[in-house]
């Protein structure tokens, strides 16, 4: 009988079950010398010769299924390629809206990309496109993700006191979800734009956070109402635990992995949005770059066949939507707890 | 021990004689007076020589201080519909249940699916509201207590869930899940808390350094651990079992049955034990309440009621229990119909559109005009039929031989 | 059947038979090391690890055994029902009325499926589907396995509800699955699975999800109607006491494989194998009040990990070194035609068996756990 304390994971995680040391009883096991019930108990539980797999909590887990979902872990170079550039690019190259070129020097055709200017340049002020694309890309980005995380933080505070607290307030907060939902949009983010926005990018954030919360209140709402009910929940009532902490502590990380998904979906939404706002003159002041207005200026040299300048901002924003998509994807299959790597 | 009617002691791997032969002298060839004293079911119910005594005079009721007790209580869901949200119909899940635990004992509810066992135990603690009724725990009215009270309450008054897997928070760790109570109940520092956590594990079996691991990493049996760990961490005195080894396999519940009346001993516990399973019943309880569509049909003390069951639908479930022991086949008492909704509960005695005894006595109107009442029909035994003294093996033997099993499946209840 | 002859079609049952060869005509079912595997992220788990048995015609045979042991596997794997992949059947043959069905065509596999061979499940409301009548799924199945028109067949699916017991079924054929109770839902699966007259009824935990007294309902039901029709039944359930009251064989599976098998009396009353023993000594019931449960120790091991040698080793109370290196084969033991796998049965075990035989005799009948 050896008399040595077991591990209880095997240090390289690969082979958890000894079973030949395993199937030695109680006895040294580091604890407490414990008394002749205690020992047959633990005997019988398992305890002292059962090892269970490696311990991970659920974003380790998730992560080891994420590894398996090919497309997700390249959305997330990509998207993680697209974000280092939107925030070194500009440091290191920065757009200067100052340097206007002298009259003689303004033309009117583009020129297409070379060793010096890879994406080309643009027609009129004879910008970089590449540059443009960097610049555009902090803004853009920026916009998508910090909208997105506005809108879900009022949806999941919208959706977590009608899912938790329930009767007329749950009826009046719902039925404001249906009237933002009813809303034409598209016509009111324009409207909100003009009269609100100036082109700052700030509000422009803010603006589409406020019509981005709706979806994600619903499914916060519908997660608290379920959650709810669910044995542990009831369980920590019975301990006498306080409702803000079965909001923080056990409805709320339950309800995180459907909430992740959709936000990746706004994510997505939100900078094709705001490339379409801009594209309509309504978005982003036009001094700054942005994909949606570059896009915008192109437009008038798409005739001439200057493809190189819509096409770079154009193929950021497919790849990004496309990344994001990917991840969200992935995010999916790998926080769902019914599947085990 | 030395009974061969008990199937509890196979030779260890001894190559035993098939037993056919052993089996075939099992019944039907012991004196007519040993068949008396024997539990009724051992026999085949048509062979039955004599009806078991009427009260055994020689049971003592379980005496002891009251810690828990229920008088009249009711909880009544509201079904609702239509656009308004209107109630258009009630379910009467508990509806009017008066009993005692005492101070020590494990007292049980047993019954099928919606006779609303589960929701009397949640009621109990107050997880949910009661409609009408009072619940006394030791001097405290708990039907009465404000927020606070009940909070503190939640130390003395616990449950263990049925469902290994649903009633541990998935994303939090082991010592979270059992320490909560502890914070909650702003008992001791990091420190004390930690230890108690660790001795709660240990207490249940577990190795105190599980305490960093998610549930997720152990297997079915030592999650019910672990919610009983939780439990006991708090040091009640009054734990709720809700079907706690129903959801684990046969080799696993033999386990945690063991843990809880060993964690009984060494911890002065009294339980109210909810099962639909009456073999565990039978086992670990010292008295029973068999629950109907929101009441309690019968109550009296474990023996009592498994030796002479007095209401017919007590009879019925009792020889509902499939034997492991393939010499006793026996004839069946098969019931017809299925569990009325409990929306609409018949009226009367809610068990006469089900009831086989009835039909014996030729279908007296008394059972549906008017509600029995859960009255005393000796010592601690009480019964919820008006025709309780006919109730017997007899006349259950020679219902069943009258009427096949298939037939009764067959007939609308 | 009278518990003589099951002994000795047992004996029959198990006898070697030949690869590629089909069985005795009395045999409907023979199931010859079978091997079902699932490829999955972890790794491979062998989920039926060589499994013989056999169901003689018209006879009852019990697969019991705790969740995970493989039994509803095997059911599936002989109905072809599994996903492949992430399954695959690995090894074995599964010979079905004398045609080895593991490689039928899938055209004349669906055509055995129903006709032949029918199962019923544990949760009847995942079986049927809530957008029919429970009367248009049953004249679909029959019509889809007998060459019959659409009165024929209402008419005949209004009989078999009526063979199960269902009340007035006229009325109940334009019910919805919904509409009916538990009970009825089942009554309603085995009228689908017995409307084709089925020579196997495959029964995977019937009643497991419904209250005792309609449990007793359904036992009494399928006893009778097997009775009737002489089909043979193969059921599945972890429960000892259903078994005991269906079944004339019992296999006992544990970890992918069969620790134990014999007549339901050698099995249920004079167990072999320290698994079924562990098993039966585990159940509550009256006797043992007041005393401790004699318990299975430990859990279930991982299937990514099966211990080496015995995989019931690391549990039972009896294991010795050898059981944690030879994986101990199925040998006879016990009563005629019984067989255990267990170590203490082989020449290796008898000078253990026979110590712990005069233990047990000198220790009172108390099941020594203790070896």
């Amino acid at each position: 009988m050896t008399q040595e304390a077991k591990p209880l994971s095997t240090p390289t995680g690969s082979s958890p079950i000894d079973v030949e040391a395993d199937a030695i009883p109680a006895i040294g096991m580091g604890v407490a010398q414990p008394d002749e019930a205690a020992a047959l108990r633990r005997e019988e539980a398992g305890a002292d010769y059962e090892v269970a797999l490696e311990s991970l909590n659920q974003w380790q887990l998730a992560w080891r299924k994420f590894r398996h979902h090919r497309l997700a872990l390249m959305g997330l170079g990509i998207l993680g390629a697209l974000i280092a550039v939107a925030i070194v690019g500009p440091i290191l190259w920065p757009f200067d809206f100052n340097s206007i070129p002298k009259p003689d020097q303004i033309v009117y055709q583009g020129r297409p990309p070379s060793l010096a200017h890879p994406f080309g340049e643009t027609g009129g002020l004879q910008r970089d496109v590449l540059n443009l694309v960097i610049n555009g890309a902090r803004t853009s980005l920026f916009i998508g993700f910090s909208s997105m995380m506005l809108g879900v933080l009022i949806g999941t505070i919208v959706g977590s006191i009608a899912g938790f607290l329930g009767g007329v307030l749950d009826n009046v907060l719902m039925r404001t979800v249906d009237v933002f939902l009813s809303i034409p949009l598209l016509f009111l983010i324009l409207v909100a734009s003009r009269v609100f926005g100036n082109g700052n990018v700030l509000l422009i954030v803010v603006i589409f956070a406020f019509f981005s919360w709706m979806g994600i209140s619903r499914l916060v709402r519908s997660l608290f109402l379920s959650i709810r009910e669910r044995e542990f929940v009831e369980a920590a009532r019975a301990v006498g635990v306080r409702d803000r902490r079965i909001i923080f502590r056990h409805i709320l990380p339950n309800a995180i992995s459907p909430i992740v998904v959709s936000a990746s979906l706004i994510v997505a939404a939100n900078i094709i949005a705001e490339a379409f706002v801009s594209f309509l003159g309504f978005g982003v002041n036009p001094i700054y770059p942005t994909w949606g207005n570059i896009l915008s200026n192109a437009l008038t040299f798409i005739p001439l066949g200057n493809w190189w300048w819509p096409f770079f901002p154009g193929l950021m924003i497919i790849l990004t939507v496309l990344a994001v998509n990917f991840v969200g994807d992935g995010l999916r299959d790998a926080l769902d707890p019914r599947t085990r790597a | 021990m030395t009974d061969p009617t008990t199937t509890s002691t196979p030779a260890p791997a001894a190559p035993a004689p098939a037993g056919s032969a052993a089996a075939g002298a099992l019944e039907g060839e012991e004196p007519s007076t040993e068949a008396l004293e024997q539990d009724w079911r051992t026999s085949d119910l048509p062979g039955l020589p004599g009806d078991a005594p009427f009260v055994d005079p020689g049971l003592a009721v379980v005496e002891g201080e009251t810690l828990l007790h229920v008088t009249n209580l009711k909880k009544h869901f509201p079904v609702l519909g239509g656009l308004l949200k209107k109630r258009v119909a009630t379910v009467y899940a508990v509806d009017g249940v008066d009993f005692d635990v005492r101070k020590g004992e494990i007292f049980s509810l047993v019954g099928e699916s919606g006779c609303g066992k589960t929701t009397l135990g949640r009621t109990v603690l107050r997880l949910i509201e009661p409609t009408a009724g009072t619940i006394r725990f030791g001097s405290a009215d708990v039907t009465k207590m404000k927020s606070a009270e009940l909070r503190r309450l939640r130390s003395k008054m616990q449950i263990v869930f049925q469902d290994p897997f649903g009633s541990l928070n998935p994303r939090m760790p082991v010592s979270d899940i059992i320490g909560e109570g502890l914070i909650a109940q702003g008992l001791g520092d990091r420190k004390e808390r930690d230890k108690r956590v660790g001795d709660a594990l240990e207490a249940v079996g577990l190795r105190r350094d599980y305490t960093r691991r998610y549930p997720h990493e152990f297997s079915g049996g030592q999650r019910q651990r672990i919610g009983v760990a939780r439990a006991l961490a708090l040091e009640p005195e009054f734990i709720v079992l809700d079907e706690p080894v129903s959801a684990l396999d046969v080799s696993i519940q033999s386990q945690v049955l063991n843990l809880l009346l060993d964690l009984r001993k060494d911890f002065d516990l009294t339980y109210l034990f909810i099962s639909h399973n009456l073999s565990v019943i039978e086992y670990v309880s010292d008295r029973v309440g068999v629950m109907y569509l929101g009441q309690i049909v019968e109550l009296s003390s474990s023996e009592e009621l498994y030796r002479s069951p007095r209401h017919p639908y007590t009879l019925a479930l009792l020889s509902a229990i499939p034997d492991p022991d393939p010499r006793r086949r026996r004839r069946r008492l098969v019931l017809k119909g299925d569990v009325p909704s409990p929306v609409n509960p018949p009226a009367g005695c809610h068990f006469h559109t089900r009831c086989w005894l009835r039909e014996q006595l030729g279908d007296p109107e008394q059972c549906v005009a008017q509600e029995p009442e859960l009255r005393e029909i000796g010592p601690g035994h009480r019964v919820k039929c008006h025709f309780a003294e006919q109730v017997s093996p007899t006349k259950a033997a020679e219902f069943a031989s009258a009427h096949s099993p298939v037939e009764m499946a067959a007939a609308d209840a | 059947m009278t518990a003589q002859g099951s002994v000795e079609e047992i004996a029959v049952t198990i006898a070697e038979r030949p690869a590629g060869t089909p069985p005795d005509e009395s045999i409907l079912l023979d199931v010859r090391g079978l091997q079902t595997h699932f490829h999955v992220m972890d790794g491979t788990v062998r989920a039926v690890d060589g499994v013989n048995f056999s169901v003689p015609r018209g006879g009852t045979v019990g697969l019991v055994g705790e969740s995970a042991c493989g039994k509803s596997v095997t059911a599936l794997t002989i109905m072809r029902l599994l996903d492949i992949p992430p399954a695959e059947i690995v090894g074995g043959e599964v010979w079905f009325d004398g045609t080895e069905i593991l490689g039928l065509p899938e055209d004349e596999m669906r055509h055995l499926r129903g006709n032949d061979i029918a199962m019923i499940f544990q949760e009847p409301l995942t079986s049927l589907n809530p957008v029919f009548t429970v009367g248009d799924q049953i004249a679909e199945q029959v019509r889809l396995h007998m060459k019959v028109d659409k009165k024929e067949a209402i008419d005949r699916s209004i009989e078999s509800l009526r063979l199960v017991g269902i009340p007035s079924p006229e009325q109940r054929i334009k019910q919805y699955p919904h509409e009916m109770s538990g009970g009825m839902r089942q009554r309603v699966m085995i009228a689908m699975a017995l409307s084709c007259e089925p020579k196997l009824l495959i029964a995977d935990e019937p009643t497991t999800a419904l209250d005792v007294t309609i449990q007793a309902q359904i036992l009494e039901l399928l006893k009778s109607v097997q009775a009737r029709t002489k089909s043979a039944l193969m059921l599945i359930t972890h429960d000892l006491g259903v078994v005991a009251e269906m079944v004339d064989e019992i296999v006992v599976m544990y970890a992918g494989q069969i620790v134990e098998q014999g007549t339901a009396e050698q099995v249920l009353t004079a167990p072999t194998d320290p698994y079924t023993m562990g098993l039966i000594e585990s159940l509550p019931n009256v006797e043992k009040r007041g005393g401790r449960l004699s318990a299975i120790k430990g859990v279930v091991p991982s299937p990514f990990n099966l211990p080496p040698g015995c995989r019931f080793a690391p549990r039972c109370p009896y294991a010795w070194d050898a059981c944690r290196t030879t994986s101990p084969e199925l040998v006879p033991a016990g009563g005629p035609g019984q067989r255990a796998r267990c170590l203490l049965h082989t020449p290796a075990g008898a000078a253990r068996r026979a110590a712990m035989l005069d233990t047990a005799a000198s220790g009172g009948a108390t099941a020594g756990q203790g070896a």
